[in-house]
């Protein structure tokens, strides 16, 4: 497989077909002979900002970061155990739920988009 | 050290592209400018004339809405007011161009009596006056662009 | 029964939806200018916006990702962020056009100025987004845009002399008084309004939104090549009447009002109506895909869950870059910025823009990774080819020709 063609800004969905992010970055780790393999999967803005690097990078990264605040915990994380298949998309077998949520949508929810009447309807 | 040069080219190229137009725009005019100008003025003038001619028309034959032809009539009179801003905007550079500024100034004078009368204009028989009388400054308009374009060409 | 109605109603949304703004702005213009001098830019880019709809349709359907998910994937977070800030500057931009439009229509049927009418329309936009079920908008603003026909129906009122459209269409070329120059600044605003690239966006984010399969893929097809040529058909009635009223009388178009005219000369008030309507319906309905559009580049670019069909809570971020963009958009207008001005502008940039959606699109069309046995025949790639080269000569032409001519002021 090759890493930067299969696998890199591929979109992540979830078991239920939700939207999770883009593959921003990934996680390497080495297994029992040394030899390195993906441990994870990294997503959102602020993978995404690592990866391009640069004043732009950070310009990036910057509302992310900054949402994140004190308890900053790094980029949402997705363990390689929890992705299924890989094909046009990368399929989990984890709903989204029991994934941390990107502080720029639960911002927005929170202060914009859910004080709006009708937030809550589908059209 | 890099970053450094890149920012002054970067801020060399800016200089030399603000300097250029610069003393693009402030360069005085010539004939050929000017002409060039009055062609404009001249096409603008011509449209709004048209357009008028033909919004009198329309309501003339009750072929169309109040509403529309306000909007219609209003479209011609900003091309006009337009126009004429743009050739009150410029002093001939030469005599030249002051002869030409002495043939399209009367035109547009009389283009602003004519609309402010059709546009005020109620009973058919007045549009339809109108309208004549527009046609006729929209062909001698034309001739004016038909014959300068030539000329200046 | 119910699967003819369905695709019958496809195509007829379809051709009412092709024609916005900018083909009302570009045809009329060209027409009065040029006549129909222009006819063969009008078929080109018909012929170019089916090649790519189809292989985006298809794309999307077999692989179930919308294009601008394949346009990071394929181009790398880099190039994609260009391309992202460069479609999505155009689209707000075409949907400040298209609410100019709107504004415009609106002022032509009631007299009210148009700027009092955009902060509303965009209100009513932006509610329309908000809760109404955009299957049923899509419908009812496609099938009201058919008004435009009147176009069609005034043409053949107005008697044209044939010989002499003939003559025009037959000899491409600018007419005496015109130069080449202006020529192909015009054939490009037309062409790039055929092409427009939210377009492209809409259509496949559509197909994600209502889970096309490759079992849609015939619908598809029918949609778009029937669907856009007839849309075409419109846009180009828009330039047969203008060549037949304005052309002769050596006359420049600038305004709506003046796009109406033929309709009302030919067909009195009721013609006078279906031509505010059809311009209402027309780019009410791309002012609804452009504000959606601007959403779903941002929203497909990170990753984001976008979609009409999700309660907005559940989509907060890229509801927030809908919001945002109709505000931006009606912003633009209330710079008091001449609506018809800003169109052309918009389309000159839409042509700088065009090669960054169209060249993923041709490559993924072709990736077997995605596509299987699907991917482009021999047709499908010489004619994706042969469109990216002229796609990149209008781009690299466009603004060259836009300083030389002034806008095509000459």
């Amino acid at each position: 497989m090759l890493l930067g063609f299969d696998l890199l800004d591929r979109q992540i969905i979830d078991c239920d077909g939700q939207p999770v992010g883009k593959v921003d970055d990934v996680e390497l780790g080495y297994d029992a002979d040394g030899a390195p393999r993906i441990s994870a999967l990294l997503t959102g803005q602020r993978a995404l900002g690592r990866r391009i690097g640069g004043r732009l990078g950070r310009w990036i990264a910057g509302p992310a970061l900054r949402l994140a605040g004190p308890r900053d915990d790094g980029p949402l994380r997705i363990d390689i155990a929890h992705v299924g298949a890989i094909g046009s998309a990368i399929d989990l077998i984890v709903s989204r739920d029991e994934l941390p949520e990107p502080a720029l949508e639960t911002w927005l929810r929170d202060h914009l988009i859910g004080r709006i009447p009708g937030a809550g309807h589908e059209s | 050290m890099r970053a450094g040069r890149k920012i002054a080219v970067v801020a060399a190229v800016a200089v030399l592209f603000w300097t250029g137009l610069a003393v693009e725009l402030s360069r005085p005019g010539d004939f050929r400018a000017y002409h060039r100008a009055v062609l404009q003025v001249a096409q603008g003038a011509h449209d709004a004339a048209q357009t008028a001619k033909l919004a009198a028309r329309l309501k003339a034959a009750h072929r169309t809405t109040p509403a529309f032809t306000a909007a219609a009539f209003d479209d011609a009179a900003k091309a006009l007011a337009g126009a004429q801003k743009q050739f009150a905007g410029q002093a001939p550079p030469d005599e030249r161009s002051a002869r030409l500024r002495d043939r399209l100034g009367p035109l547009l004078a009389r283009e602003i009596t004519l609309l402010g009368d059709v546009m005020r204009a109620d009973d058919d028989t007045a549009l339809r006056f109108g309208a004549r009388a527009l046609d006729g400054l929209a062909r001698q308009l034309d001739d004016f662009i038909t014959g300068e374009g030539r000329a200046g060409g | 029964m119910k699967r003819i109605f369905s695709v019958a109603l496809g195509i007829l949304t379809a051709i009412g939806g092709f024609v916005d703004i900018g083909d009302i702005v570009a045809n009329a213009e060209a027409g009065a200018r040029f006549g129909i001098a222009h006819a063969w830019v009008l078929l080109v880019g018909v012929v170019g916006i089916c090649v790519y709809a189809e292989m985006s349709g298809r794309v999307t359907a077999v692989s179930g990702r919308p294009v601008f998910d394949l346009v990071r994937e394929r181009l790398g977070p880099r190039v994609a962020l260009a391309n992202l800030t460069g479609s999505f500057l155009v689209t707000v931009l075409t949907l400040g056009a298209e609410l100019g439009g709107v504004g415009l229509a609106v002022q032509l049927a009631t007299s009210v100025d148009y700027l009092l009418w955009v902060p509303v329309v965009a209100v009513v936009l932006w509610v329309a987004l908000w809760r109404a079920k955009f299957s049923v908008l899509e419908n009812v603003f496609g099938l009201t845009g058919l008004t435009l026909i009147v176009f069609v129906v005034a043409f053949f009122h107005l008697g044209a002399d044939p010989g002499q459209l003939w003559q025009q269409a037959a000899h491409p070329g600018p007419p005496q008084g015109e130069d080449w120059g202006t020529y192909w600044f015009f054939a490009i605003a037309l062409f790039a309004s055929a092409l427009t690239p939210y377009e492209v966006f809409f259509f496949s984010s559509g197909a994600v939104e209502e889970r096309w399969t490759a079992r849609d893929l015939a619908t598809s097809r029918v949609n778009v090549f029937v669907g856009f040529p007839l849309g075409g058909l419109l846009a180009f009635a828009l330039m047969l009447t203008s060549a037949t009223v304005f052309h002769p009388l050596s006359m420049s178009v600038d305004s709506l009002s003046q796009v109406a005219m033929p309709a009302a000369l030919a067909l009195g008030k009721l013609g006078l109506a279906a031509a505010l309507l059809g311009f209402f319906a027309a780019t009410f309905g791309a002012a609804m895909e452009t504000g959606l559009s601007a959403g779903y580049t941002v929203a497909q670019y990170f990753g984001w869950s976008w979609g009409k069909l999700r309660r907005p809570r559940e989509a907060a971020r890229f509801h927030t870059v809908v919001l945002v963009s109709i505000v931006v958009g009606a912003a633009i207008l209330l710079t008091t910025i001449d609506p018809i001005q800003l169109t052309e502008y918009t389309l000159i940039f839409s042509a700088v823009a065009l090669p960054l959606t169209y060249l993923p699109i041709l490559v993924v069309a072709n990736d077997r990774g995605y596509l299987g046995n699907r991917v482009n025949g021999r047709t499908a790639n010489a004619l994706g080819v042969a469109y990216l080269i002229v796609i990149l000569v209008a781009a690299v032409a466009a603004m060259p020709l836009m300083m030389t001519t002034r806008m095509g002021a000459g």
